[in-house]
């Protein structure tokens, strides 16, 4: 199904609004209709999964109904679960002394949209303060700005940074940043621990000699140099509003600060003149608004908590019981565990991984100084092998759960590799095997990604590759180009993924026959 | 079974619901009507059209952080669009023929 024509003076650089996708998606839904029934008729809204119990059949679910309060609960069983939560479902809220004092509007990026007409089209100037360095807090920055708002940027001198911005625009042969980002030549420069570098002469020059690691480096170099001189982070007229503060922590190529894309032209010229940007850790609020650590004082009407999500799982209670099927799954527990007993065993096998990554990638050796004090670092990493499947247990599997810079590629691949899975159609390898492919992930991750990484779910740039491996584990083509250059050089698009679920289909069925006539 | 059109699907739940589905299992349960939670479902059912299966969401709408409310005036999505070269598809990539999807619904098979 085509997306509804979006106007050309509705797009920059190709991006373009957020409800274009929502009316998609609104449509989508009910367009598609499966033994008469439509995809959307099959949607349970305003219900709530409480929570979740392994049972001899599968899965009870509770349910709770809220819509303007309590509608009850259910109780459902279903054979197979796919767990999409995500990882935007719990918003995180950092706890600052102080903040019951604190009279005004406070919210989280999450409600902005809602609530953004009172905030943007107040009867006179209002004061915001936006706190969080990555994009969502540029976003509102800058929009709050734009509708002339007295804007304060707060981003904290313990966290990872300010997030860099790349320009939308790209050079030949492509259209926009993202298409020179996803496609299989990018692929080889991202140090992804998905990518098969020994399959093309370029990626075994680039990995296996010293000049290839040096091209390596230098190409990043060049990256992040252009998108510090589009910045123009020293220029004269931002100095008074500390424009220089957004200058990020460290190099594009780790991306430890959610590198976003500038989708403005006047962005960079907005937050400069009317933004005043501070590299401030908060030491509490106040009756009025914020106090920083070094003394400023900051009055605001409405402070924005622009600080991402929680990454606890939202389907989980934390009993004692449901801690440990936590664990068994693979998900982060909300706590450290004391006594863990697997801990030690998968510290023996991150010990050994560990090795074979520097092996693999020596660029990883040179990691910059950078924030590490999180305290959801010493949480447990996420343990899904491919970042979907528990090692365990093939009666549930998660998709969302990795992050990547863009979804809608991952979340059909994902989708065809959890089914094929929970029908027992993928030949997956031993239990020891697959957790040292865990254990290999989540070390590649810590190391490529710095803080980021930590949770061993940072999957920033690596959205070809992974879903290229997703694939190529599936045993499917059809996504991939026949000429070698396309294949390497055209722009991953949506399109390409045409037919793979046929092609599945034909394979499994394939299988099928062959194992009967074996039989 | 049909949902009412007028409603559209908007305020639907269960719990406003006469059916007894509750009672009975389901062959998967989805949890999440986000791009991934419709994408989920939906190829489970492109390969199971006659399987049983529930999606949960706990807004009033699809799309998760897409929805309506947690979007952003005059901000862009890290989607592109390029004409006629680029995303036409957003999701529908997979599906059969968009005619042989409505011939499924024009059979009308029975609810199993």
């Amino acid at each position: 199904m085509p997306l509804k024509g979006v106007p050309r003076s509705d797009t920059y650089h190709d991006f373009f609004p957020a409800r274009y996708v929502a009316d998609y998606l609104e449509c989508y839904v009910n367009s598609k209709i499966y033994a008469g029934r439509s995809l959307a008729s099959r949607i349970h809204f305003h219900s709530e999964v409480e929570t979740l119990r392994k049972v001899e059949q599968g899965w009870v679910l509770h349910i709770r109904g809220h819509q303007d309060g309590d509608l009850g609960s259910a109780q459902f069983v279903a054979r197979k679960v796919i767990d999409a939560t995500g990882l935007t479902s719990n918003p995180n809220i950092p706890s600052i002394s102080g903040q019951n004092e604190y009279r005004g509007q406070m919210l989280h990026v999450k409600d902005f949209g809602r609530q953004q007409d009172s905030i943007l089209r107040p009867k006179g100037p209002r004061r915001v303060a936006v706190i969080g360095g990555a994009k969502s807090a540029a976003d509102v920055a800058y929009v709050c700005a734009k509708a002339g708002n007295e804007v304060d940027w707060i981003i904290r001198r313990s966290g990872a940074g300010p997030a860099a911005f790349v320009s939308a625009k790209a050079s030949w042969p492509y259209g926009n940043s993202n298409e020179s980002f996803y496609n299989r030549f990018t692929s080889h420069f991202l140090v992804s621990w998905f990518f098969d570098e020994s399959k093309t002469w370029l990626g075994r020059f680039l990995y296996h000699t010293n000049l290839g690691r040096a091209v390596i480096t230098k190409v990043w170099k060049a990256i992040s140099h252009k998108a510090r001189a589009l910045a123009n982070y020293d220029r004269e007229d931002g100095r008074q509003n500390g424009f220089y503060n957004l200058k990020p922590d460290t190099d594009i190529f780790w991306q430890n600060d959610s590198t976003g894309v500038c989708q403005r032209d006047d962005f960079f010229d907005v937050v400069a003149h009317r933004v005043k940007v501070h590299r401030q850790d908060i030491t509490r609020m106040t009756d009025h608004g914020l106090e920083l650590a070094d003394g400023t004082d900051v009055s605001a009407d409405t402070v924005v908590f622009a600080t991402g999500w929680k990454r606890s799982h939202p389907r989980f209670r934390v009993s004692e019981e449901e801690q440990d099927l936590m664990v068994s799954l693979g998900l982060a527990a909300p706590e450290p565990r004391e006594h863990d007993p697997s801990a030690t065993h998968w510290n023996v096998l991150e010990a050994a991984a560990k090795k074979n990554v520097y092996a693999r990638f020596p660029i990883l050796l040179d990691r910059p100084p950078h924030h590490t004090a999180d305290p959801s670092n010493s949480i447990t990493p996420l343990q899904l092998y491919k970042g979907i499947l528990p090692i365990n247990d093939r009666s549930i599997a998660f998709v969302g759960q990795m992050l990547l810079g863009n979804n809608f590629r991952n979340a059909e691949v994902q989708a065809l590799y959890a089914v094929s899975a929970l029908d027992g159609m993928l030949s997956l390898p031993s239990k020891a095997q697959m957790e040292m492919t865990v254990a290999h992930t989540v070390v590649w991750d810590r190391l490529r990604y710095l803080s980021k990484g930590q949770p061993g779910n940072w999957l920033y740039w690596d959205l070809i590759p992974y879903t290229d491996d997703l694939l190529n584990e599936l045993g499917l083509r059809s996504h991939r180009h026949n000429n070698r250059w396309k294949d390497m050089f055209a722009p991953c698009f949506a399109r390409d993924l045409t037919g793979l679920i046929e092609e599945y289909r034909m394979k499994s069925r394939k299988g099928r026959n062959t194992e009967l006539r074996q039989a | 079974m049909s949902p009412n059109p007028e409603r559209k699907h908007a305020g639907r739940h269960m719990f406003a619901e006469t059916s007894d589905e509750s009672l009975q299992g389901f062959d998967l349960a989805v949890i999440g009507a986000g791009i991934y939670g419709i994408q989920a479902a939906r190829t489970y059912l492109e390969l199971h059209q006659n399987d049983r299966v529930i999606v949960f969401e706990a807004s009033g709408h699809v799309g998760g952080v897409w929805s309506p409310g947690k979007r952003i005036h005059r901000v862009r999505n890290s989607l592109t669009l390029r004409s006629r070269t680029c995303l036409r598809w957003i999701l529908d990539t997979n599906a059969p023929r968009h005619s042989r999807v409505l011939g499924y619904a024009s059979k009308r098979r029975p609810e199993v």
